[in-house]
C-alpha cells in the first residue's frame, strides 16, 4: 500500500519526498538560477504548496508566490479546456519592464517559477527550463510510485502543544 | 498536505468557503490584523475593482518549531459568487480542512444551503468523500436582527454534526476561535492519515 491508497476518507496526502530528493531538486533549481540570470526559483505544486526555492527570500514572498503561480496556471489550464485545447499550454510568460515571470508544468502536480529581470533571453529561460524539468520529473516519479520519506511526526503531544501555541498567538 | 521531510515542515491548506458576502474575507482580515507579523505572510486578494473576491484571498500562518516540526498552514477564500464556480473549484484543490461560513440572516439561508450544496458536488468531482473533510460551520453576522436561531442554520446545514462556531467576523468576535477549530480538525485528520502511511521501503 502507498501513501495515496489509505482507506480513510480523508483528504489525499500530498508527494513525499526525502530529504535527499529535495535537496537534489534544491541542487537543480539552483542551476537554473544561476543560469538563467534569475531573482528567483520556485517549486511549487498546483494546490499553491511551496516545495523547494532558490533566490534571496527577502526579496520576494515566495509562499505568496506559489498560490498565486499555481491559480493562474490552474486558470490557465481551464482556458484551454474551455476554448478546446487538447493539449495544456506548457508555459505561461508574464513580461514586464523590469522582471519577467516564467510558469512551466513540471509535470500534472508540479510547476517551476522563475523571476528573471526582462533583460534576460527569452530562448535562454527557455532552455534552462526544458533542462530543468528533464531533471526533476524522474525524482517526481520516484516519490509518486515509491515514497520514501518519513511521514512527520504527527501525535496528540504534537497537537496539544500546537493548540497552546494557538492559544498564545491569537 | 505538503510535507517538506528536508526543512521538517508541514504545509496544510484551509480553505474558507460559502456564499457571497457571508464574511470569508473578513475572517481572513481580522486575523490578519490579530496574528503577529513574525507569524504569517502579506495578505493578498485577487479581487474586482468593487472589492469582490474574483479568485482568492491567501494569507499563511506559520508557527515556530513544535517537537523539531514546523507546522504552517496556507489559509484561502473563494469567491462566493454563483457565477464563479470554476475558481472555486480550482482553490478547493489540494484542501485539507474547510470552514464553511454561514451568513446568519433569515434571507440568506437558501443561498448557504445552495452553497453547502455546491461544496459537496465540488468535493464529490475532486474524488474527495465530504464526510472525510475536516469540516467547521462558523454562523455569521449573529449581531444582525434577523439573524436565524442557531438550531434552525444548524438543522439547515450541519447534516455531519461538525463543531459550529457563532462569530460577528467584522468585530472579530469568534473569528481566532473558528481558526483555532479547523486547525484542531485538520491535525487530528492529519494525525489519522499519518497513522497509515507505510515506513520508508529503504
Amino acid at each position: 500500500m502507498t501513501a495515496t491508497e489509505n482507506k480513510l476518507s480523508g483528504p489525499p496526502i500530498g508527494l513525499l519526498f526525502s530529504p535527499q530528493q529535495l535537496q537534489q531538486m534544491q541542487g537543480y533549481l539552483r542551476e537554473v538560477y544561476y543560469e538563467a540570470e534569475a531573482r528567483c526559483v520556485v517549486l511549487a505544486d498546483i494546490t499553491g504548496q511551496l516545495i523547494a526555492q532558490e533566490g534571496n527570500p527577502k526579496e520576494v514572498d515566495t509562499t505568496v508566490l506559489s498560490a498565486l503561480a499555481a491559480g493562474n496556471l490552474a486558470a490557465t489550464r481551464e482556458m484551454a479546456r474551455l476554448v478546446g485545447e487538447p493539449a495544456r499550454f506548457k508555459l505561461l510568460l508574464h513580461e514586464g519592464d523590469l522582471r519577467t515571470v516564467y510558469l512551466s508544468d513540471v509535470d500534472d502536480e508540479l510547476i517551476l517559477v522563475i523571476v528573471c529581470p526582462s533583460a534576460t533571453p527569452l530562448g535562454l529561460v527557455r532552455l534552462v527550463i526544458r533542462e530543468a524539468i528533464a531533471k526533476i520529473q524522474p525524482i517526481v516519479q520516484e516519490a509518486r510510485h515509491r515514497p520514501t520519506a518519513s511521514a512527520p511526526g504527527v501525535d496528540d503531544e504534537f497537537t496539544a502543544l500546537l493548540d497552546s501555541e494557538l492559544e498564545a498567538l491569537i | 498536505m505538503f510535507f517538506n521531510a528536508h526543512l521538517r515542515e508541514i504545509n496544510l491548506k484551509i480553505v474558507y468557503y460559502g456564499p457571497a458576502l457571508s464574511g470569508k474575507t473578513t475572517n481572513l482580515e481580522q486575523l490578519y490584523r490579530r496574528i503577529p507579523v513574525r507569524a504569517r505572510s502579506e495578505m493578498v486578494s485577487v479581487k474586482t475593482r468593487e472589492d469582490r473576491t474574483i479568485f482568492f484571498d491567501f494569507m499563511e500562518l506559520s508557527l515556530g518549531k513544535i517537537k523539531g516540526l514546523t507546522p504552517r498552514f496556507k489559509l484561502y477564500t473563494v469567491p462566493g459568487q454563483v457565477y464563479y464556480a470554476a475558481t472555486r473549484k480550482l482553490v478547493l484543490r489540494g484542501v485539507d480542512g474547510i470552514v464553511f461560513v454561514a451568513d446568519s440572516q433569515a434571507g440568506r439561508l437558501e443561498d448557504n444551503v445552495a452553497s453547502m450544496q455546491d461544496l459537496w458536488e465540488n468535493l464529490q468531482e475532486m474524488g474527495y468523500d465530504p464526510y472525510g473533510v475536516p469540516l467547521v460551520l462558523q454562523f455569521n453576522k449573529r449581531d444582525l436582527p434577523d439573524a436565524l436561531p442557531v438550531s434552525q442554520l444548524e438543522k439547515a446545514l450541519n447534516h455531519r454534526a461538525c463543531p459550529t462556531f457563532e462569530a460577528i467576523a467584522i468585530q472579530g468576535v469568534g473569528v481566532s476561535e473558528t481558526l483555532k477549530g479547523i486547525i484542531s480538525a485538520v491535525m487530528q485528520s492529519v494525525y489519522e492519515r499519518l497513522r497509515v502511511v507505510p515506513t520508508p521501503t529503504r
